[in-house]
């Protein structure tokens, strides 16, 4: 399972977009999570969750793989089956549970905020993070950031068999055991990192932030089709009302 | 090409590791510079590469001169541009984790024009053979295609030298092909090529000269002496490799075992039945699911069908074997791993004892700069003390000499206790005498015989005078 957090950093598919729209568009989907969606009318915060998570789902399906849409799925799930859980507790602990509908489109909606930042986080690529953070003036934060994220997948699975070593050495009740080991580990690791660094260099991408004329596309389609979200739920329901 | 002579270098606030070394490597030629693990070797490439002095300043006497220049007088851009260095762990030459991504910038890096950068890169992807993998991540490459990807880096900058350091490190028979079929296209490609490696058989017949590292200095040894070493047989002498004879209690019955990640099934009805003293060697490529089978056997992994029962303690000593420790002195190491045990005094003056009796007299020492064999042994007599009796060692060889190898084998012959080690290139089964072996493939384990294939023989007598000082 850690092996599978590198990956959470990283992009399959170049689509060729700027820079501009990969931030634009997650972006945007998490502003009108916090903004538009209206958690006391349950029957339109639904219609508004349903098309955001379609949206999404789609764009981890461009830009990754089904997989990815199944991770997707199985994290709803995870967070919907831990609040059931905390609801039903409180009813067995005699506390005043939470609305079960209230339950449901709250998580959805802080999921979907996740998947807007995975959405961010796969579409965008390293050298993007870098490039951008050295325009702030970040110089030496970018490199780190880089080579950080870079070399996040051999120091996770050196990770997970440090834990796999320790819980079987130990009897698995002393895990915080595994921490020496691994921090001589990432540093004889950084080390050899620094001398491959020094040989190879840090060389930079030419970053495309200029807009193209599909990147003008997509950012009209994505803020037309949220604009309508937050208005035609509301003709909907009013019409039905 | 490259030359060092009177060579002295040392890391700030210790002694002199390179002591006057000498060094002549000529145009064209493929040398290998093997020596014993901590013998410096990959100090004598840190200075050459000016690594040494700029990174971990240190101090350095005598000169280097390479393609003709003093090696102070070159910049770093000049340099990557004459000598390359292709890494004992080529997951570290990754800036980025898309491998077109990490060769494309570089490239124009070095070239500072998109359409050269890309016609370096698509030549030099040629000619490795890596462009169905340009589009994948660079962790998700096997060992073989990461050290052919990091080749084509060092490449691309169409240096005169390469060097490299443990090239067969951790790498499987499939993965030794893949690296002996580019170093033959390196080679008629008139690279000159310096190889740092201790595993030195597979490479006997693509190098011209042999140098041993050994005191801080280098000498010349006869490439015939390496030659004779390493015997091909038929398959008539195979049994020479030994059969262990088990007896005793059954400590662990796997039965019809099959695991999965995911929808990868790596197991597959797997059944093994391991004695208290036995000895079994497990041998097949990387992820063919050998450390899998052995953290079910350890009980870390539950199979989706079959069962696994153990009647003793079982021990994983990982591949990377400085993750088995957790303290910063042998001693401390003993107190915690007794902690578990019913009578923890018991288990530590049994411990102490046991740690005498294998060579562990200095308790204070602490494990992280131990050798990789010594490591090894260590983390097997700390196990024993505690009462673990199912030892399972993973990949225990890579970082090994033959001669440690031999050494770590000798020594698990007189630990009590059923050993199950696994090895990924057939280059270590002449070694393991005494050992039943099995080779684990597409997810089934089967009794490893060899019966239709030619297996190496090493000559232990000429490998030992070889190492010997």
């Amino acid at each position: 399972m850690l092996r599978q957090l590198a990956y959470l950093f990283t992009y399959r598919v170049d689509t060729g977009l700027s820079l501009t729209t990969k931030l634009y568009i997650p972006v945007t989907i998490m502003l009108f999570l916090i903004l538009a969606i209206n958690p006391n009318h349950i029957l339109l915060a639904s219609i508004q969750l349903v098309a955001i998570l379609a949206i999404e789902l789609s764009i981890l399906l461009y830009i990754g793989s089904l997989k990815n849409v199944a991770s997707a799925i199985v994290f709803i799930a995870i967070f919907i089956v831990l609040g059931l859980i905390t609801r039903t507790l409180s009813i067995i602990l005699g506390y005043e549970p939470a609305n079960l509908e209230d339950m449901v489109v709250s998580t959805i909606r802080v999921v979907e905020f996740f998947l807007a930042i995975t959405i961010a986080f796969q579409w965008i690529k390293i050298s993007e993070y870098s490039w951008f953070l050295k325009k702030m003036g970040l110089t030496n934060i970018a490199t780190l950031v880089t080579i950080t994220l870079t070399q996040l997948s051999p120091i996770l699975v050196a990770y997970s068999e440090a834990l796999t070593t320790i819980k079987l050495k130990y009897g698995g009740r002393v895990l915080q055991k595994a921490v020496k080991p691994l921090i001589i580990y990432s540093i004889n690791y950084g080390r050899d990192v620094a001398e491959a660094v020094y040989m190879y260099g840090i060389p930079e991408l030419n970053i495309q932030f200029s807009i193209k004329e599909i990147d003008v596309a997509l950012m009209m389609v994505t803020t037309t089709v949220l604009v309508l979200l937050g208005i035609m739920p509301k003709i909907i329901v009013g019409l039905l009302l | 090409m490259l030359e060092a002579k009177s060579l002295w270098f040392r890391y700030p606030n210790s002694s002199w590791i390179l002591r006057s070394l000498d060094l002549d490597v000529y145009e064209g030629e493929t040398i290998l510079v093997i020596g014993r693990s901590g013998c410096g070797k990959t100090t004598l490439i840190r200075a050459i590469m000016g690594i040494g002095t700029n990174i971990y300043g240190g101090e350095i006497r005598g000169t280097i001169a390479i393609d003709g220049k003093m090696l102070e007088d070159y910049s770093i851009e000049e340099l990557r541009k004459v000598i390359q260095i292709v890494n004992q762990d080529p997951r570290t030459h990754f800036i980025y984790p898309h491998v077109y991504e990490d060769l494309y910038s570089y490239s124009l890096q070095i070239y500072g024009d998109r359409k050269k950068a890309e016609e370096a890169l698509d030549t030099v992807s040629s000619s490795l053979k890596i462009k169905h993998i340009l589009n994948r991540l660079y962790f998700e490459l096997s060992g073989g295609e990461l050290r052919r990807v990091a080749i084509a880096k060092a490449m691309l900058s169409k240096p005169k030298i390469i060097i490299f350091d443990e090239p067969l490190m951790w790498l499987d028979d499939i993965g030794v092909k893949d690296f002996l079929d580019t170093l033959a296209r390196l080679k008629s490609s008139g690279i000159t090529i310096v190889i740092f490696e201790h595993r030195f058989i597979p490479l006997m017949n693509f190098v011209d000269r042999v140098q041993k590292f050994s005191n801080g200095s280098i000498k010349e040894v006869p490439l015939d002496t390496f030659r004779k070493s390493y015997l091909i047989q038929s398959e008539n002498r195979v049994a020479s490799i030994g059969r262990s004879t088990p007896g005793g209690r059954e400590v662990a019955i796997i039965d019809s075992v099959w695991f999965r990640y995911d929808s990868n099934t790596v197991l597959k009805n797997i059944s093994i039945r391991i004695n208290e003293n036995d000895a079994i060697a497990i041998y097949g490529y990387n992820g063919s699911g050998k450390s899998t089978l052995l953290k079910v056997i350890a009980g870390y992994l539950k199979p989706q069908r079959g069962s696994v029962k153990r009647f003793g303690k079982a021990i994983y000593i990982p591949q990377l074997v400085s993750l088995f420790f957790t303290e910063e002195s042998v001693e401390l190491e003993l107190k915690n791993i007794c902690r578990n045990s019913k009578d923890s005094k018991k288990c530590y003056s049994n411990g102490y004892s046991i740690l005498k009796k294998y060579g562990f007299d200095d308790l204070m020492q602490t494990p992280f700069t131990l050798s990789w064999g010594q490591q090894e042994k260590l983390a097997v007599a700390l196990s024993l003390a505690a009462g673990f009796n199912i030892f399972l060692l993973d990949e225990p060889f890579s970082g090994l000499t033959y001669t440690d190898r031999i050494a770590l084998i000798e020594y698990l012959e007189t630990v009590p206790g059923a050993k199950i080690v696994t090895i990924s290139s057939s280059d270590s089964i002449p070694l393991l005498k005494g050992f039943k072996l099995y080779k684990l493939d597409n997810g089934s384990l089967i009794e490893y015989t060899s019966s239709s294939k030619a297996l190496h023989s090493i000559d232990l007598d000429i490998i030992t005078t070889i190492y010997s000082d």
